[in-house]
């Protein structure tokens, strides 16, 4: 039987864009789960030689879509917003912790922190997601409001 | 020097900050047009760039609105890391279609400047809305 980690693993893997940049589901609990990606050498990297802020938001996004599924909810993001604290190092190890903070019916929002290696607190995130229906069985696709 | 002149050299400016970042051979994006305190930039979706619902990832508009932002810091000089960004998802974008981004500078402080970017599809639609502050790091001019 698969576990709770192997699962959320597995619905992550049907994502191509996750798959591709290559983030794992750590530990999975009920309305959490933290991420992990390592960054090698300067691959990820802006101008500055730190870690492009795009890999950190991405992270935050697939961390908390992942954490409302673990709630059984599938989710579009209509929002999120990253605040970034301390400089991400080339060829270091992001760690992303989402928890959800609410579970609406049509609204989730959820939190997400982030750290290296060596406990660096390096940013934080908040977003907004839309309740598309259960979880999707894989292929399924999203719907959104067109307005 | 006249302003055609330095909108050229405006121009590649911009295409070498393109060039000399890393994370961009990950994410291909193109000038478009370089403005008075603007810059826009184009990016096409690819498939890898979805998520399991076949639409693009978040984070992959995000990182295409913090790069138009950020290049669009250079045409006031400055060297910048963001500090903080805010992004409002409109419509769905699928792989294959061809993101417009373009980024203006709403506010240039002494430390922190405040830039915002409207990404749309080929159609004119906008399908993102993102907003940021950068911390200015120096200016371009002292590095080189």
């Amino acid at each position: 039987m698969m576990t709770d980690v192997e699962k959320v693993e597995e619905s992550l893997r049907q994502s191509p864009f996750d798959t591709w940049i290559g983030f794992h589901v750590i530990e999975v609990h009920s309305g959490s789960v933290v991420l992990e990606f390592h960054n090698e050498g300067e691959t990820w990297c802006n101008p500055n030689h730190t870690v492009h802020g795009g890999v950190l938001y991405s992270m935050a996004d697939s961390a908390m879509g992942a954490a409302c599924s673990v709630l059984g909810k599938s989710t579009l993001t209509l929002e999120l917003s990253m605040n970034y604290y301390l400089p991400t190092l080339p060829d270091s190890t992001i760690r992303a912790v989402a928890k959800v903070t609410h579970n609406g019916k049509s609204m989730m929002s959820g939190i997400c922190d982030f750290y290296d290696e060596q406990k660096r607190y390096l940013a934080h995130g908040t977003g907004a997601y839309f309740v598309t229906g259960a979880v999707a069985a894989s292929g399924e696709k999203g719907c959104v409001d067109h307005g | 020097m006249d302003d055609g002149a330095s909108t050229k050299q405006m121009y590649q400016h911009i295409q070498d900050g393109l060039k000399m970042t890393p994370f961009l051979s990950k994410f291909p994006c193109d000038v478009e047009n370089v403005g008075h305190q603007t810059v826009s930039l184009r990016f096409f979706v690819e498939g890898r760039y979805c998520n399991a619902q076949g639409i693009a990832h978040g984070g992959v508009l995000a990182a295409f609105c913090d790069t138009v932002m950020g290049v669009s810091t250079r045409t006031v000089g400055c060297r910048v890391t963001t500090i903080e960004i805010n992004m409002n998802y409109i419509r769905p974008v699928t792989a294959g279609q061809v993101i417009h981004g373009v980024g203006r500078i709403v506010h240039q402080g002494k430390r922190t400047i405040i830039v915002e970017c409207e990404c749309s599809d080929d159609e004119g639609s906008v399908v993102a809305k993102a907003r940021s502050s950068f911390f200015i790091l120096g200016t371009w001019e002292k590095q080189s």
